[in-house]
């Protein structure tokens, strides 16, 4: 080997070293050390503010196991994920299925498309609050001129439902881009051998460009699953956590244990519990995907 | 003759649902936006006119409101200030980093860079009381700094994370060619790897700027007068009994502005960093 | 004679002096007071609520006379909240004054993030002599009263639930008089029912400030209680069920559709419109109603007290107020400010003037000048008669918000309550469900078991 390769190698290694040390610090700074102390907290039974707190190990998880409020709040947390992902990926596909091939003004559609992606959650949900009023809000006229008279974020059994439909009408805009790229970029050349062969558009569809598209889905549902776990501003403004419990998902009941009925070490439990999941979600998700890219 | 302009019709005709298809899909994602933004312009009995009031006088009250009473153009240069600082520090301490993960061949390199993955996927509300106290007691509260410091942290992963797959596209071999002239590894990264992958830059941008210019949560409980950012702002128009729509309508205009504006310039590069960084997984 | 003289001088000079004392002491003035504190800061965190914003276009004569700058950070109630907590647990001293309700004391007090006030009312130098602590409405200031009777905070708004009716509506069905007890409610509900114009709404939407506000008064007016003698919890008995049944009763049968997700908003919403007979809720609302550009009921309404359960006459009450944390940099500057806020001059002022009518002073609610200014619908009257009724009630405690866990409590019992209402459990199922999670949070507190009265104040 070239001696002169060699020192060459350790200085880019070094230098490499050194360009990736400082954010690797930082991170650690900024998520190793508040993630203990959260794992620290939830082994307490500690009230919000107070100086006295009692280690108890793993009683707060335990409780967690018994509480049905959690299990109520787990379940809507899985509910709205079905939905809003359900929805976002089955009209996504519809939608960018038509759309991916070029046609005049694709550029615009994808351009406008954008806009409810990037507006602050909190405006959507100011946005979205002020439209689904009964009766004075846009949407609830609208929907009363074919006969649909409900107060969506008032009516326990329809409030859940109105949140994925905020969230699918905000975050749709990236399904459809996404899988629209994926579309893009598998070669025209199979579909069009399938057509000269007499396949339908579906037949196309499901049986060609679906499979291709797969590792697109994959990480454009895990993308939605988590951040769907984790959103708060929508819920807070629309509904916070009601009418009753209807809308209080994971995220939200956490949130309210801490700072409503001041139980920190117990609130600090939820959350961790929260980011456990995300954490083996992805895990499970992405380690299935890279089988599968093997 | 006849046949082929009759063909000529028919494309065009069976064009006509697939068009009618679009707008409609189109209109689904920016009526809303549209009637929001005129709320801002409509006096209080035309927005919660029942039905809903299509054309309206538009009035300038409500901004007035925004801006000469409430001082709603600090809360905008908060977020200004802040936004700007966490893209500059994000840039700075992420895009090395993410050359290095792309070229580096070290030992436990994917578990590091699904760690630094993980830190994206840490719910927001979990690390909200950590950091309040920590910051209390360095007597960070109500500072832009306290704020810059969080939205780091969510930001630097992505950074890192679309940067990676941006610099992993640049072939090897034109950095090894420039070693071969006598060029250092900053050299490389500099001169040839990074202007290559500008597109990349131009898209994480966006994405940092609007994820910090968005936050609401750590702004809300981390800010009280000083640096308090306009999400946070907006939300203080939703009173007692009576919620100002109109105002909170033109405070939220503003918040989006600049963001809508921001993306119609740059879409391309947008939407080319979105799309990237999957389907390079 | 010489002795004469001499006693004579004395008297003179001790009367002089005296006289100098005396006049130095009803020399009191906010001036004066505020001497050592010219040029401070009083930073204030409370939420928007229309005493406030009636307190706003005035505070500033305060600044003028003491040369005390305030200035206001003003949230939204449940932001505030938030706000209050973590600046309370931080112990970050940024706020002088905080808000403080019903709902805060008996936590503020066991945490000790309150100053007691008892050493600023007592301290002549900071306290001037027409301060008058009598003069507040009782429950008012009660409510910020911790149970070893500390003040913990001043009363800036106080309210008791009200009824609101129709006048035209009861008129229509010959019904002269708004009914007063629990059994005239029912029969006048019947009367004037239709699916229309429905006859009542109440609040159902679970929640320890939401429906457990307004029904909490049903229980004792049912002779229920919440606890036994001994810290448990006697939700499942015989009069809740009666007091749940009765509540959710007039909503499910004479109220509108869709009554079982309804918070104040709705009520007011609906009556505001036109759209129910009558109400059972706060205070403040009759300004709402009165009010040509939110109401299309202006002029057609009344204000009554609240109707007597068939064993005791129980009130729903609030009260706003704002404390001292602990860890305020400016506490006299503070005071200042809030005795100025509470006194008898400017609660009225701020009533008759900017229509900030919940006020917290008996000469503010006597005072003729000021039934007038809210005669509209009688709410004035009713409201000062109310208030004073409750303040006589031996019993405020139509929920036990002494207890810090409250809101837990609250809300476990609200949960059942809305399912009660909704249908979706029947009163025993869930009376019993709220017991049992109740019993668990006294548990956990390490109350159950100890005597009640420990814990009462």
């Amino acid at each position: 080997m070239n001696p002169n390769s060699t020192t060459i190698m350790s200085e880019k290694r070094r230098t490499l070293l050194m360009m990736l040390t400082p954010a690797v610090v930082v991170l650690i700074l900024v998520t190793v050390f508040p993630l203990g102390y959260l794992f620290w907290t939830s082994l307490h039974k500690w009230e919000f503010g107070a100086a006295e707190k009692v280690f108890i190990l793993f009683g707060n998880f335990v409780k967690m196991a018994h509480d049905t409020r959690f299990w109520n709040s787990v379940l809507l947390a899985l509910s709205l994920i079905g939905m809003a992902v359900g929805l976002q990926i089955g009209i996504g596909l519809i939608v960018s299925e038509r759309l991916y091939r070029p046609f005049k003004g694709k550029n615009i559609v994808r351009m406008l498309l954008l806009l409810p992606m990037v507006s602050p959650p909190v405006v959507v949900g100011v946005m979205w609050r002020m439209f689904l009023q009964p009766r004075l809000g846009i949407v609830s006229y609208l929907l009363g001129l074919i006969g649909v008279k409900n107060p969506w974020l008032a009516n326990p059994k329809t409030a859940l439902f109105a949140i994925a439909a905020v969230d699918t009408w905000q975050w749709m805009p990236f399904v459809i881009l996404m899988l629209m790229a994926g579309l893009a970029s598998i070669p025209d050349e199979l579909s069009e051998a399938a057509q000269a062969d007499g396949a339908t558009q579906l037949q196309i569809f499901r049986y060609i460009l679906l499979p291709l598209l797969k590792p697109v889905i994959i990480i454009t549902v895990l993308f939605r699953v988590i951040d769907t776990l984790k959103v708060f501003p929508k819920i807070f403004i629309m509904t916070e956590g009601g009418p009753g419990t209807a809308t209080e998902i994971m995220n939200f009941y956490a949130f309210r244990t801490t700072f409503q009925y001041s139980r920190f070490g117990y609130g600090s439990a939820l959350s961790f519990t929260i980011f456990a999941v995300c954490i083996l979600l992805s895990i499970g998700i992405m380690s299935t995907f890279k089988v599968r890219s093997e | 003759m006849t046949s082929i302009r009759h063909r000529h019709y028919r494309r065009r005709l069976t064009r006509l649902p697939f068009y009618v298809f679009i707008i409609i899909v189109t209109a689904a994602f920016v009526f809303p936006i549209y009637w929001f933004i005129t709320t801002s312009f409509k006096n209080p009995v035309d927005i919660l006119s029942v039905p809903p009031s299509w054309l309206f006088k538009p009035i300038l009250k409500n901004y007035n409101e925004l801006f000469r009473v409430q001082r709603f153009q600090y809360n905008i240069l908060n977020s200004f200030i802040i936004s700007s600082s966490v893209v500059a520090l994000s840039f700075l301490l992420g895009v090395p980093a993410a050359y290095a993960l792309s070229r580096i061949s070290i030992q436990g390199k994917q578990t590091l860079y699904f760690w630094i993955l993980t830190s994206r996927m840490i719910p927001p509300m979990a690390l909200l009381v950590p950091f309040f106290m920590a910051f209390s007691k360095l007597r960070l509260l109500d500072t832009h700094i306290a704020l810059i410091i969080i939205y780091l942290t969510f930001n630097l992963a992505l950074v890192i994370w679309i940067m990676k797959t941006f610099f992993d596209d640049v072939p090897v071999s034109l950095e090894e060619a420039a070693v071969i002239d006598g060029c250092s590894t900053v050299g490389c990264f500099w001169k040839i790897s990074l202007p290559l992958v500008s597109p990349g830059l131009a898209a994480t941008t966006i994405f940092c700027w609007i994820m910090s210019w968005n936050e609401f949560l750590y702004a809300l409980v981390l800010t009280r007068r000083v640096a308090k950012t306009a999400p946070v702002a907006v939300t203080v128009f939703m009173r007692f009994i009576d919620i100002r729509w109109g105002t909170i309508a033109a405070g939220s205009t503003f918040i989006m502005l600049p963001i809508i504006i921001f993306s119609i310039v740059v879409n391309k590069y947008l939407i080319a960093g979105l799309v990237r960084g999957a389907l390079k997984e | 004679m010489k002795r004469k003289k001499l006693v004579l001088w004395l008297l003179s000079i001790m009367s002089v002096c005296l006289f100098v004392v005396s006049a130095q002491a009803q020399e009191w003035s906010w001036k004066k007071a505020a001497q050592p504190y010219k040029g401070e800061t009083v930073y204030v965190l409370v939420n928007f609520h229309p005493d406030i914003e009636a307190t706003l276009p005035i505070y500033k004569e305060f600044e003028q006379e003491t040369g005390i700058k305030v200035q206001f950070d003003l949230l939204v109630r449940r932001t505030m909240d938030i706000k209050a907590e973590t600046e309370l647990a931080a112990q970050s001293g940024a706020y002088d004054l905080m808000h403080i309700g019903l709902w805060k004391t008996a936590r503020y007090a066991k945490r000790d993030w309150a100053e007691p006030l008892g050493k600023y009312i007592n301290d002549p130098k900071l306290t001037g002599p027409d301060f008058d602590l009598d003069d507040f409405v009782y429950n008012a200031l009660r409510a910020l009263t911790d149970k070893d009777s500390k003040i913990r905070g001043l009363p800036w708004s106080t309210e008791t639930g009200l009824i609101y009716y129709r006048t035209d509506l009861l008129d229509k069905y010959g019904i002269a008089e708004p009914p007063k007890t629990f059994e005239e409610m029912k029969e006048v509900c019947k009367k004037v029912y239709t699916k229309d114009i429905p006859s009542i709404a109440l609040r159902s939407v679970r929640g320890y400030g939401v429906n457990m506000w307004s029904f909490g008064r049903y229980v004792g007016s049912f002779g229920g209680s919440y606890f036994d003698d001994f810290m448990r919890p006697t939700i499942n008995t015989e009069e809740w069920i009666k007091a749940t049944t009765f509540y959710a009763g007039l909503n499910q049968k004479y109220g509108p559709l869709g009554v079982g997700a309804y918070k104040h908003y709705e009520l007011v919403q609906d009556f505001s419109q036109g759209k129910l007979v009558m109400v059972e809720d706060a205070g403040p609302w009759g300004k709402v109603f009165n009010d040509p550009e939110k109401s299309t009921v202006v002029g057609k309404w009344k204000a009554a007290v609240l109707t007597k359960g068939p064993v005791k006459h129980r009130f729903s009450h609030y009260t706003h107020g704002l404390m001292i944390p602990r860890m305020a940099r400016n506490k006299e500057a503070a005071w200042l400010f809030l005795q100025y806020m509470t006194s008898k001059e400017f609660q009225l002022k701020r009533a008759l003037v900017f229509g900030g009518g919940s006020v917290t002073r008996t000469t503010a609610l006597e005072d003729p000048r000021y039934k007038i200014t809210f005669d509209f619908g009688g709410w004035g009257r009713v409201n000062a008669e109310s208030l004073a009724i409750a303040s006589k009630v031996e019993d405020p405690y139509f929920v036990p918000y002494y207890l810090p866990e409250y809101k837990e409590i609250g809300d476990s019992i609200g949960i059942a309550l809305q399912n009660i209402i909704t249908g979706d459990q029947s009163p025993e199922e869930a009376l019993n469900s709220a017991n049992k999670a109740v019993l668990e949070i006294l548990e956990e507190a390490g109350y159950a078991g100890k005597p009640t009265s420990q814990f009462r104040p």
